[in-house]
């Protein structure tokens, strides 16, 4: 890829060439891109362009049928630590008995180790992410009396415990409030800003093109690649969300 | 009726040994069922613990004819159902409440035709299905104490893993965490807390160890920790109060130690601090305002 944004960042993922099969069709199809420390990319696209697939890829969790990918120059799943994945909200069991501190520290299960009791510092790591998305107050609470913004902020804060390069967002911004999609956005882009690199699937297309640094534009194969005034400029953008955009 | 001193009285008694033996069996096994059953509870699997109990029915029935461990029969039975409803639920076509629907009903079915073939085969039917304090040998007593704590000291080493797997399956398993492999841990730790139990509640009863001192700590308390400490609690309470009104009043054991379970439930539905039904209808009354949690959005 040219180096359009960020030259002379370090590469933390890189997709080369990437196809990916799922139950014999096609979802991804030689899909190329990077992302570099400090980046804040919007991964957009219509409907089953393999949005979540791309994520799941990088997390090591689908087998990829052709073309090599690789975090912090390893395998995608080799390096535990190195991604902080944050799931769509309804993935989560927000029924569970658990305060929002307890739950952040999840995210640190294998850090901590099998066998053993989270220690002094797996505690100062959760309490600092609880408090780098705003939840200090709320940190004792348990995680069913809070709003949706909030239990999208204790998920990002369950991925920050990990100290990872990356973090992979699925559709962060659905079902939220207007304002409470600007505060997620611009934490968001905060942590960009510190030294992460952000990859956020998302299907607000507005948002997205006022925030992000980079938009990549799929749809099975990459359409588009790269600064949200050109890509929205492309064809593809117009052939995928017609008059949405 | 016996005064709670009279039973106090038989439960010393040498000439009554089997009620002691059935009082530690019924509330040991009660609180192994209560601590793997928050797991239960909390992962939505209640069916897949009513399948297990099911599915243990004919390794205790083989044991029984060829007159081996009962502990050990249902076990082998409920481990290896429990792994062919583990794998077979791997295909996608099917969905994981159909293969057990399966297997458990098979499995059941099997060990009714398996218990025939045994003399005083409707004595014994009886027995397994609704649970007996009679016939306890020693070596159960032994089994269940040492089982008992081995399950629940897997429970605690691996509570956390199995906390992120519930929480979460798809970030589990981005972790890195073996989701699959905690799962049929999990599923093991279900049957052998089940088999443990079967002697004195029965095999149709025994999901009702597991589930519903659980579910009533659940309506008491939004803290991980305090549902596992007060759900064995409640479990071995509902035994021992159970134990005691089947003896003095001459009931079934397993069915009363459930009965008595069920109206602590009741109890905590309707009284709950905070979830409970008349906390919620004073709340409407005097129309307190829970200060919104929403309101620290921008802390």
């Amino acid at each position: 890829m040219p180096d359009r944004h960020d030259a002379g960042a370090p590469d933390v993922v890189s997709v080369d060439g990437v196809t990916v099969v799922l139950g014999g069709r096609e979802v991804l199809s030689d899909v190329t891109t990077t992302l570099r420390t400090g980046e804040f990319v919007g991964l957009v696209g219509p409907n089953g362009a393999g949005k979540t697939t791309l994520l799941r890829s990088v997390l090591g969790l689908v087998p990829i049928a052709a073309g090599s990918l690789r975090v912090l120059g390893a395998k995608p799943g080799g390096t535990h630590g190195g991604i902080g994945y944050v799931p769509q909200r309804h993935e989560f069991a927000w029924d569970f008995p658990i305060s929002v501190e307890r739950a952040v520290m999840t995210g640190r299960v294998r850090q901590v180790g099998l066998f053993r009791q989270p220690k002094e510092h797996d505690w100062r790591v959760v309490h600092r992410a609880v408090d780098r998305v705003g939840l200090t107050a709320l940190r004792d609470r348990p995680v069913g009396e809070l709003s949706g913004g909030q239990r999208q902020r204790v998920l990002v804060a369950r991925a920050l415990a990990l100290g990872p390069a990356v973090l992979l967002l699925d559709e962060p911004f659905t079902g939220l409030d207007v304002p409470t999609q600007r505060l997620l956005t611009e934490l968001l882009r905060d942590l960009a800003d510190e030294g992460h690199a952000v990859l956020m699937t998302t299907h607000h297309l507005t948002d997205a093109v006022r925030s992000c640094d980079r938009l990549l534009l799929i749809d099975r194969r990459v359409l588009a690649d790269g600064p949200p005034a050109e890509v929205t400029a492309a064809g593809g953008w117009q052939a995928s969300f017609g008059a949405v955009a | 009726m016996l005064t709670p001193l009279d039973f106090l009285h038989d439960l010393v008694n040498p000439d009554l040994r089997f009620l002691a033996k059935a009082l530690v069996v019924a509330v040991a096994s009660s609180l192994v069922c209560g601590i793997v059953g928050s797991h239960v509870v909390l992962r939505g699997m209640a069916f897949i613990g009513d399948a297990v109990a099911h599915a243990v029915f004919p390794g205790l029935a083989v044991a029984f004819v060829l007159n081996g461990n009962l502990v050990l029969g249902g076990a082998i039975a409920g481990v290896i159902t429990s792994v062919l409803v583990a794998v077979i639920a791997q295909n996608r076509r099917l969905k994981e409440d159909s293969v057990i629907g399966i297997l458990f009903a098979a499995a059941f079915a099997l060990g009714i035709v398996v218990i025939s073939r045994a003399p005083g085969y409707a004595g014994s039917l009886q027995q397994f299905l609704f649970g007996s304090i009679t016939g306890i040998p020693d070596s159960d007593v032994v089994t269940v104490l040492v089982g008992g704590a081995a399950i629940v000291v897997v429970v605690l080493l691996l509570g956390k893993e199995f906390v992120a797997v519930g929480l979460d399956r798809e970030s589990a398993r981005a972790l890195g965490l073996r989701v699959f492999a905690l799962d049929l841990v999990l599923y093991v730790l279900v049957t052998l807390a089940v088999v443990l139990s079967v002697q004195t509640i029965g095999n149709v009863l025994v999901l009702a160890l597991l589930v519903t001192p659980a579910a009533t700590a659940r309506l008491l308390t939004d803290r991980l920790g305090v549902m596992m400490v007060v759900a064995p609690a409640l479990g071995s309470l509902s035994a021992l109060v159970g134990l005691y009104l089947s003896w003095s009043v001459d009931l079934p054991v397993g069915g009363t130690i459930v009965l008595v379970a069920t109206g602590f439930f009741v109890l905590a539905w309707l009284a709950s601090p905070r979830h409970g039904l008349v906390a919620k209808a004073r709340a409407r009354r005097t129309r307190r305002v829970v200060p919104p949690v929403r309101s620290a959005e921008s802390t």
